[in-house]
């Protein structure tokens, strides 16, 4: 009996072809937009969330327990060899890096700006990020730090001597002071000899590298401060131990990484390197690591963290970075709203066409119900009429769908204007916004599509079978 | 508004406003008169004491206070790892010098609330424009008798002080201590609240070593503490000292700093 109301369903539309075409393409159209759509929302989280974990957070991070809050030079990762190697026997984990920030002011010639160190292990870090691909000019950071020698305590012949070149200096202020006008003149060659001398002991305690430091730079900054490959420019930052120390590093990379943050304020060095500029010795404050599957982080981190002692803080880039999450949700309901306003209007299409088939056909509705069919089976009749239409809509617009979805991926849409890359919060998308195919996104919009016309069609499918058997076959 | 780098705290001025009384507003001038001069220079000894390290430094610093912008120059003197540093700050504008790598940094206004050299003070500390005096209302809250630092018995007065409705400061309150000796005013205490009626002060500049310096009878150790930091402090103390010097010609230039 079942198939003879389908068969009947499908006559049924068949009658007027024309308008289920046009009904039908109405629902197709709206079916593929709406794929398209969710596409491409899914398609800039992808591109955010890509260039937050793999331009900066990695998927995972380990930190001493109160670093994120603070960021405090001394809070260091505690047991760095034994968490690394925890989180790189993880068979989740794909790749783990070191790090260590600081923050530091950057200057040559007259302008300076305050930047943050990032200081990292180049040939791990390849694996966590991609700044290395983004290097406009330049290259890459060396797998080896820069050779520097290490600094050693002052003999007790220097250190005497050391105070009694602080006293000497004492006395040629307070003769200055004093204005003591021969001690001045005489003070000149005086206090040469004693700059050379000073120089000799601040080496001997804290010896410069053999050769300046090699950094990347943002392009934003290279700009501002107006260096370029294989110039120099002034770091200075405070070390752990409250020193100020003041650096020479060449650049020898530019990169663009389409992030605003870190195209201007981002410096990249060997780790290494920038623990002897801070004094942190073989500390670390981070280790980033890379997993299998990005979508799993959370659990991830929460089995980790069990494991590395109350010390350690193991976060994934979500707990990192909750922002993301936020915009996720947001865009999620903004595309729910499309989707119910785009079904709303097919919905109402529906509605009319099945209603017009109901009025055309009363006379047969009565004749029918007059030869016995119940109005159960009518309304059954009408639903399967609609159920035909939207199954067969959803299914050409899923096509449809799917064919500009690639389309979209595979061509993107041009965001840049004037080559300059888009940013969302500051984050950059890259040139062109891709599109997003997923399984939930396309069978999403089908489903949706066929509870709504299956529900539009029950209005039409309660008049019809409301209908008085004399009263339709009186109808002209 | 004049004084000298480092002696922020006895930094008030001389309008009390029609809410201060006048003995209130008359001990505040005095001890306001205590470091203040139009020029001064000093050799100084500082001492910063931190959880992860401790060191001493001396330093000179020149200070002029005539001008419509303040300038103040900053030569380390001492150790080695330091000697030839300077810091030279001219209104808000600061540069840094570094001997060893002959290198002159100029900083921008972002970094002004920085420590200055791992010290419990920032790079604005060293010479700052705010009219304390002009923002704040004066409220007695006690006063007693107690023996003075200087010998003999003094007179001790602790005062609040609370900025006016429209001042553009930091501070909710200050508590300031002070105490006065035939006809000489010393401050001993200031601390800093953040707001008006905070349990306990942000930070807190103490005075001690009340001696004959430069012809005036002045606490010559000062001492910074930051309560958010227990056990660290920073503290100074003038080893020499002239007020209303002829500063030599050229002193807060490029050149001197480098110098």
């Amino acid at each position: 009996m079942a198939q003879g109301l389908t068969k009947l369903a499908w006559r049924n539309l068949g009658r007027n072809r024309r308008r289920t075409l046009i009904t039908a393409s109405a629902l197709a159209i709206g079916t593929a937009l709406t794929i398209a759509v969710i596409g491409l929302i899914d398609g800039m989280h992808a591109q955010l969330i890509h260039t937050l974990t793999r331009l900066d957070l990695g998927h995972l991070q380990a930190h001493q327990r109160d670093y994120r809050r603070t960021r405090q030079l001394e809070r260091t990762l505690p047991h760095p060899v034994e968490v690394r190697r925890a989180l790189e026997r993880d068979p989740r984990v794909v790749a783990v890096s070191p790090r260590v920030h600081g923050a530091a002011l950057a200057s040559s010639g007259r302008r300076s700006l305050g930047v943050s160190l990032f200081g990292v292990e180049p040939r791990s870090e390849i694996k966590i990020t991609e700044f290395h691909q983004t290097i406009r000019k330049g290259r890459y950071l060396d797998d080896d730090p820069t050779p520097w020698p290490r600094g050693r305590a002052l003999t007790a012949a220097e250190a005497v001597d050391d105070e009694r070149l602080t006293q000497q200096a004492e006395d040629a202020a307070i003769a200055e002071i004093e204005g003591d006008s021969q001690s001045k003149t005489a003070a000149t060659p005086a206090r040469q000899t004693r700059r050379q001398q000073t120089q000799r002991l601040a080496r001997a305690i804290a010896p410069p590298p053999k050769r300046p430091p090699r950094v990347l730079i943002g392009k934003t900054l290279a700009r501002y401060l107006a260096v370029g490959i294989g110039e120099q420019l002034f770091v200075s930052t405070q070390a752990v131990d409250g020193t100020m120390t003041e650096l020479a590093v060449e650049v020898i990379g530019i990169f663009e990484s389409g992030t605003t943050a870190f195209d201007r304020t981002r410096v990249i060095l060997h780790v290494g390197d920038l623990r002897r500029m801070l004094h942190l010795d073989g500390r670390i404050h981070e280790l980033a690591a890379v997993l299998v599957d990005l979508d799993r982080a959370d659990d991830v981190a929460l089995s980790l963290a069990g494991t590395v002692g109350p010390d350690v803080a193991i976060a994934s880039w979500g707990m990192i970075q909750p922002t993301i999450r936020h915009v996720q949700q947001q865009n999620a309901a903004g595309s729910l709203i499309i989707m119910l306003v785009i079904f709303a209007v097919a919905a109402l299409g529906v509605v009319n066409t099945m209603l017009m088939a109901v009025f055309e056909r009363k006379r047969e509705i009565g004749v029918l119900k007059a030869l016995g069919m119940t109005a159960g089976r009518i309304v059954r009749m009408f639903v399967a009429e609609a159920t035909l239409l939207a199954f067969f809509s959803a299914l050409a617009g899923a096509l449809l769908g799917l064919l500009l979805d690639l389309y979209l991926h595979q061509h993107g849409i041009n965001l840049s204007a004037n080559g300059k890359t888009t940013t969302v919060m500051g984050i950059g998308m890259g040139l062109t916004l891709r599109a997003k195919v997923t399984a939930f996104g396309v069978l999403m919009p089908i489903f949706v599509l066929c509870a709504v016309t299956l529900l539009a069609s029950l209005y039409p499918a309660w008049r019809a079978a409301r209908l008085k058997p004399a009263q339709g076959m009186r109808e002209v | 508004m004049r004084y000298m780098p480092f002696a922020v705290a006895l930094a008030w001025g001389c309008v009390g406003g029609a809410h201060a009384s006048a003995s209130l507003e008359a001990l505040i001038r005095k001890a306001d008169l205590v470091l203040r001069a139009d020029t001064a220079a000093a050799v100084i000894e500082m001492k910063v004491k931190t959880s992860s390290y401790s060191r001493t430094m001396k330093l000179v610093s020149w200070a002029d206070d005539r001008g419509q912008t303040k300038r103040a120059l900053i030569k380390i003197l001492g150790p080695a790892l330091w000697r030839g540093y300077g810091t030279l700050k001219i209104g808000a504008q600061l540069k840094l010098y570094n001997p060893q790598n002959d290198n002159v940094t100029v900083v921008g206004n972002s970094m002004l609330g920085d420590s200055w050299m791992g010290s419990h003070f920032t790079n604005d500390d060293l010479v700052k424009e705010t009219r304390l005096a002009s923002h704040y209302r004066f409220e007695q809250v006690r006063t007693w008798q107690a023996d003075a630092p200087a010998g003999g018995k003094a007179q001790y007065y602790l005062i609040n002080l609370y900025p006016k409705p429209t001042a553009p400061v930091a501070w909710g309150r200050i508590a300031y201590t002070l105490w006065q000796r035939a006809g000489v005013v010393i401050p001993e205490r200031a601390d800093y609240f953040r707001k008006a009626n905070d349990k306990r002060p942000q930070r807190r500049f103490e005075f001690t070593n009340v001696k004959a310096l430069a012809g005036r009878l002045l606490p010559t150790l000062m001492k910074a503490t930051v309560t958010k930091k227990p056990g660290e402090y920073t503290t100074i103390e003038y080893k020499h000292l002239k007020l209303d010097l002829k500063i030599p010609a050229g002193k807060f230039t490029e050149q001197a700093l480098k110098r």
